[in-house]
């Protein structure tokens, strides 16, 4: 009996332990808590609805910002959102492109840039040089785009990795990759034509790094005014692809395509795991070397980080940060963590 | 595997040794206990979001509950293998705790905290979800100087402060079934500031009075604070406060009662978010060429008013919590003439004519009163498209009369 009862402590011990190392290796092999579910929440904005933008002092004086046309009407918001609550502060937005807001920050000519794509450590380390110190940047929030191709191609998925991209430029290549939608479908040697908004654009650099991997796209990308002007040049290209917003995707002739991701994806934001349709938007500040940050700058970034600001950013069909995201932004910003 | 050692008494000693597979027993316990936790304890807590037990929130129903209302008194930094302490507050629970300059919180009620993969999982909003009932939480603490790991019980109860009261009615004053009260701390240190909450929570209408609790985050020192509430119903102010009352301490609990009326009764400005969503009226903001009749239907609700526009502007409908955003903003104090202003002037709108500012103020002009502009009228607006530096809320802002 007490054999008995011996081997079945014994045996229960033992299913005990292999659960919990099961538990405890499938958690850590997915890089989770195993508690919360890896998707957004429900209304991506509940969980921030109590993060309220909180001000300091009232502060007054110029604030300029310049940038991303992506990020234009967000930021138009944001200016009547803090002026609401600054009304002495004025804030000037230039709706220019990534490539210009971040050189109007290195000039000194804007005090925020806005940017629709990361930012090079060749850039940075440029700016760093002419600045005496580094521009911080920050995620503020994400644009989520579709792939998108002809209504007639039939291809089911786009397999990708960050290494490769999506699209092949056919020679020398390895793990060889596809120039015609022949090798992904049944569509007899048509050849890939990527369509997308004009050089210089965050979105377009983003879609030249999502296409062609770290080596970047070979192929020529057609240039097109507008976002729209691409969907709709691809809803007439047989072999057209694009990236481009659900507002955009959701025009007749136009077929939308998942990514198959391949690997893992190692995030372009701190204290975030999204998967890359979730295009980061960025805005970078020059913070002092020493002491304090200027005021206005600092309740500015504050209330883009907050609540409200992360609301105006709905507002325009944009996608919010998530609590945790946002408090890695604040760490990264070099800003105390009191808890 | 040997023995941690045992703290000061506030440490409960666990059975996991130093070094590294003392991190993977750790690792193991947070996720297992994570696991066991997730079954026992189904989210419905967060339910109850910044309010009391049975609080709702109807548009925007925030994750963790009450953050901010747990402080332990440290500066962190987060990290792959939990939450470095840097600083320790005198006086604070964290001292009465033992935590010390150097050591790591692993874990909060079995949760891991700092970055886990790719994300962050706040120290604070993990303080906020895990509380029990009784306002007490288990941290799992790696020890600094020793690398012991920990069970370190803390106890907030004594520490957090909250307001608390009922919500009556003037007599008259009636909030449909399907309407909620809101209630909130506002910072009242500027006049400009009369709109900026600190916390807000939620609560069902219903027969009044209605109980209510706002437990406070920490609070700025030198700020003056007050407490109003409202009733909302599809997106429309019904009942309000007259005017926040202030609260007299920040440091100690509090009981406020509050009246609320008929909001069109009491005639509070547009400026101070508690106005009933006025409808635009009168004469076009700019004079000139352009003539703009912009007016919403006065038979709809707010909420029905805002699907139109978008099904009209951007010709479909609503995505999923299009409308709550909007609605959103104006329980935030804009008026049904600012979300009409943001939808005509939204990047997609903008999109859809190319990027073009000469289809794009043609379109907004067809928008607003169906039918093309004129040359001239085309001249005044490409005018005003540029006076506005070519910002669209401004630009259209500029067409449609202000809410009164």
């Amino acid at each position: 009996m007490k054999t008995n009862s011996f081997f079945a402590a014994l045996y229960l011990a033992a299913v005990t332990a292999s659960v919990i190392l099961f538990a405890a290796a499938a958690g850590v092999a997915d890089d989770t808590r195993g508690d919360d579910p890896p998707a957004a929440p429900e209304n991506p904005l509940a969980e921030l609805a109590t993060m309220e933008y909180r001000p300091t002092s009232l502060v007054k004086g110029p604030l300029r910002l310049a940038g991303s046309s992506t990020l234009e009407q967000g930021a138009a918001f944001w200016a009547s959102g803090f002026m609401q609550v600054h009304p002495e502060a004025t804030l000037t937005i230039a709706r220019t492109s990534t490539d210009a807001g971040w050189q109007a920050l290195v000039d000194t000519t804007a005090d925020v840039a806005l940017l629709s794509r990361g930012i090079t450590p060749a850039e940075i380390a440029a700016a760093t040089t002419k600045l005496g110190r580094p521009p911080v940047i920050i995620a503020v929030g994400f644009d989520q785009l579709v792939w998108i191709v002809h209504e007639k191609n039939p291809v089911a998925a786009l397999p990708w990795n960050p290494e490769t991209g999506i699209i092949p430029d056919g020679a020398g290549r390895d793990p060889p990759r596809w120039s015609t939608w022949t090798d992904a479908a049944d569509q007899a040697s048509v050849p890939v034509q990527v369509h997308g908004s004009e050089p210089g654009s965050g979105t377009r650099r983003y879609l030249e790094r999502l296409v062609g991997g770290e080596a970047g796209w070979p192929g020529p990308i057609t240039g097109h005014d507008s976002i729209t002007a691409a969907a709709e040049a691809i809803a007439a290209d047989r072999g057209g692809l694009g990236l481009v917003g659900m507002a955009a995707a959701g025009r007749p002739g136009l077929r939308r395509v998942p990514l198959e991701i391949a690997i893992g994806v190692d995030g372009d934001v701190r204290g975030s795991d999204r998967p890359p349709n979730f295009r980061p938007l960025y805005v970078a500040v020059v913070p002092p070397t020493e002491g304090d940050w200027p005021p206005r700058l600092r309740e500015f970034v504050s209330y883009v980080l907050s609540f409200p600001g992360q609301l105006d950013l709905a507002k325009d069909s944009l996608v919010p940060l998530s609590r945790g995201e946002i408090h890695a932004q604040k760490e990264r910003l070099g800003w105390p963590i009191e808890r | 595997m040997t023995m941690a050692t045992c703290r000061p008494k506030s440490w409960v000693p666990i059975i996991f040794s130093n070094g590294a597979l003392g991190v993977l027993a750790a690792a193991m316990l947070a996720i297992l206990s994570g696991v066991l936790a997730d079954a026992d304890e189904p989210r419905t807590r967060d339910d109850s979001a910044s309010g009391a037990p049975g609080a709702q929130m109807s548009y925007l129903r925030p994750a963790p509950a009450r953050p901010g209302a747990y402080r332990l008194g440290i500066n962190v930094q987060n990290s792959p293998v939990g939450v470095q302490v840097i600083e320790v507050g005198s006086g604070t629970l964290a001292k009465s705790a033992g935590l010390e300059v150097g050591d790591t919180i692993v874990a909060v009620g079995g949760y891991q905290v700092g970055y886990v993969g790719e994300r962050l999982f706040d120290l604070g909003d993990e303080l906020a979800r895990r509380v029990d009932v009784s306002e007490s939480v288990t941290l799992l603490v790696r020890h600094g100087r020793t690398g012991d790991l920990a069970n370190v019980p803390v106890q907030f109860a004594s520490a957090t402060r909250s307001v608390a009261g009922r919500l009556f009615s003037d007599g008259k004053a009636r909030l449909p079934a399907s309407g909620v009260l809101v209630v909130r701390v506002v910072d009242v240190t500027h006049p400009e500031w009369e709109n900026v909450s600190v916390v807000q929570a939620q609560f069902p209408a219903g027969e009044f009075p209605v109980s209510y609790q706002l437990v406070l985050p920490t609070l700025a020192s030198g700020h003056r604070y007050a407490v109003d509430a409202r009733g909302e119903h599809g997106g429309r102010i019904v009942l309000q406060t007259s005017q926040p009352t202030p609260l007299a301490a920040v440091d100690r609990d509090q009981q406020v009662d509050l009246v609320l009326t008929a909001a069109a009764a009491t005639g509070v400005s547009s400026s101070t978010g508690l106005a009933p969503v006025a409808r635009p009226t009168g004469p076009p903001a700019a004079s000139g060429l352009v003539p703009v009749a912009a007016t919403p239907s006065p038979s709809l609700q707010p909420r029905d008013q805002i699907d139109q526009w978008i099904r009209a502007y951007l010709g479909r409908p609503p995505r999923n919590f299009e409308t709550d955003v909007w609605v959103a903003e104006l329980m935030r104090g804009r008026s049904l003439s600012s979300v009409q202003a943001g939808i005509l002037s939204s990047t997609e709108l903008f999109e859809r004519v190319s990027r073009s500012p000469d289809l794009y103020v043609a379109e907004v002009y067809r928008l607003l009163t169906g039918s093309q502009p004129s040359p001239a009228q085309f001249a005044d607006l490409r005018k005003r498209f540029d006076q506005a530096l070519g910002v669209r809320l401004q630009f259209v802002e500029g067409l449609i009369p202000p809410s009164r």
